[in-house]
């Protein structure tokens, strides 16, 4: 019997000493630390934010992210981005800026004990690198096929279901351009068939009485976005098949107008 | 509780040979405990018999502890995770104002080395008790909760030790426990401790 409860507490003993989990002397390394690396312009206007996982704390990293708002230290949940750790880094990248704000970014990452959130970066004044038409034309114009018509109505983009649409308007003829984002700073590309899987691109169709149609694929076509819902728009030249023709059509608008 | 616990130490040590033990240790939070709570000195109070009374190899003892916790951090950071449209990890915080353990003990010990007046033993108790709390947790938007109140625990304690009759009624020993209990609504927790004691014999 004597053996029998010193064999069994033996066993009990050492069970339990193998099942300690080391207690560590500082409260906080059982959570990660983070550090807010950079917060960089494109050349699209959007931000790219990087982060660095100093230490992952006792267990391993579950989520990490940034949060994004135009007051000094924003909270973790706002305008959260949840993005994958590649070694110790990780990045994301926000959009829509108003140009007029300073905006603040910081990193977090979050273990199975709790969370840390890094140093706060700041930026104002984010805006895309502007994008110059190789061509030169008198503002609020468009020659087309007939003659140079002058744009009077030019409407704010509207989003719907997966796109954004412009209407613009001269004495004469109505064009539609179709956006597969937002539009802003950057060139498109003309194509036929946009959407929002097709961000870089753009369609235009016109209506102009007894002609109308669509401008070919493949043609640059400028956009600068020069304030809050303020753009200017340039199609430098592009062809457009009309019956047996081929014609050619050039634009140039302030949105709106 | 408290006085449940009273009572029946009252009740064990009347029955008995006047035996009385006073145990000064350290505690030592292990596991999920010790992420949240400082260890600490307390003591514990008991009746324990003697070897050399029992004229055996074992003997039995009884007594009360008392461990009033403290966090080690004002404020635990910690999240929750909200899925929906896509995934959202919330910030929250939980505080622990206030975590006594108070328990009674019961159990044995068993004399490895018995060269009267020295002793090795080891030794196990059978725990129960209340967890004494105050606990606040929030996590944006999903959770606001606190509580205030007792948890019942229950569980039980190794232990090997020596001790040393340095007169008939006067004996000091020292001890390292392990113990491992359940708490109500919570989790399995745990703690290790080192200490030394004295105990006087009273007939």
């Amino acid at each position: 019997m004597k053996n029998f409860i010193y064999v069994f507490w033996l066993l009990i003993a050492s069970v339990s000493m193998i099942s300690c989990r080391k207690v560590e002397k500082d409260p906080l390394s059982y959570y990660p630390k983070v550090k807010t690396v950079s917060a960089v312009i494109l050349d699209d206007g959007s931000v790219q934010v990087t982060g660095e996982i100093e230490s992952e704390g006792t267990e391993p990293i579950e989520y990490a992210g940034f949060c994004m708002d135009t007051i000094p230290e924003p909270p973790m949940a706002k305008n959260q981005m949840i993005t994958s750790v590649n070694g110790s880094s990780f990045s994301a990248i926000y959009q829509d800026f108003d140009i007029t704000k300073k905006y603040y970014f910081r990193s977090w990452a979050a273990n199975e004990y709790g969370y840390a959130i890094g140093n706060t970066l700041s930026l104002d004044s984010i805006t895309a690198i502007p994008v110059i038409p190789p061509c030169t034309m008198t503002p609020n114009t468009t020659n087309f096929g007939s003659g140079t018509e002058t744009f009077n109505n030019v409407g704010l983009p509207v989003m719907s279901f997966d796109d954004w649409t412009i209407s613009a308007s001269t004495s004469g003829t109505t064009f539609t351009l179709t956006f597969g984002e937002k539009p802003k700073t950057r060139k498109y590309v003309t194509a036929s068939n946009v959407n929002v899987s097709s961000p870089g691109f753009v369609k235009i169709t016109f209506n102009s009485g007894f002609v109308y149609g669509s401008v070919d694929d493949g043609a640059d076509f400028y956009v600068n976005e020069i304030g809050i819902n303020q753009y200017e728009m340039t199609l430098c030249t592009s062809p457009y098949s009309y019956q047996t023709s081929t014609l050619s059509i050039r634009f140039n608008f302030d949105c709106p107008l | 509780m408290k006085y449940i616990m009273v009572w029946l130490l009252m009740l064990v040590a009347a029955g008995a040979k006047a035996q009385l033990a006073v145990r000064l240790l350290h505690f030592n939070p292990t596991g999920d405990q010790g992420i949240l709570f400082e260890k600490r000195f307390t003591a514990e109070i008991m009746y324990m018999q003697d070897f050399a009374n029992e004229g055996g190899s074992s003997r039995m003892r009884a007594g009360i502890s008392y461990t009033p916790l403290k966090s080690r951090l004002d404020t635990f950071p910690s999240y929750a995770v909200q899925e929906g449209s896509g995934t959202l990890v919330l910030p929250g915080y939980e505080i622990y104002k206030k975590y006594d353990l108070i328990s009674a003990f019961m159990g044995a010990d068993w004399a490895v080395l018995d060269r009267e007046p020295f002793y090795l033993f080891l030794g196990g108790d059978i725990m129960g008790g209340v967890v004494n709390m105050e606990y606040e947790a929030n996590y944006e938007t999903i959770l606001d909760e606190s509580f205030s109140g007792g948890l019942a625990m229950v569980g039980i304690r190794l232990r090997a030790g020596t001790q040393y009759m340095i007169t008939d009624k006067v004996i000091v020993f020292g001890e390292v426990t392990r113990s491992y209990y359940y708490i109500e609504e919570y989790s399995f927790q745990s703690h290790y401790d080192y200490g030394i004691g004295i105990q006087y014999v009273f007939n």
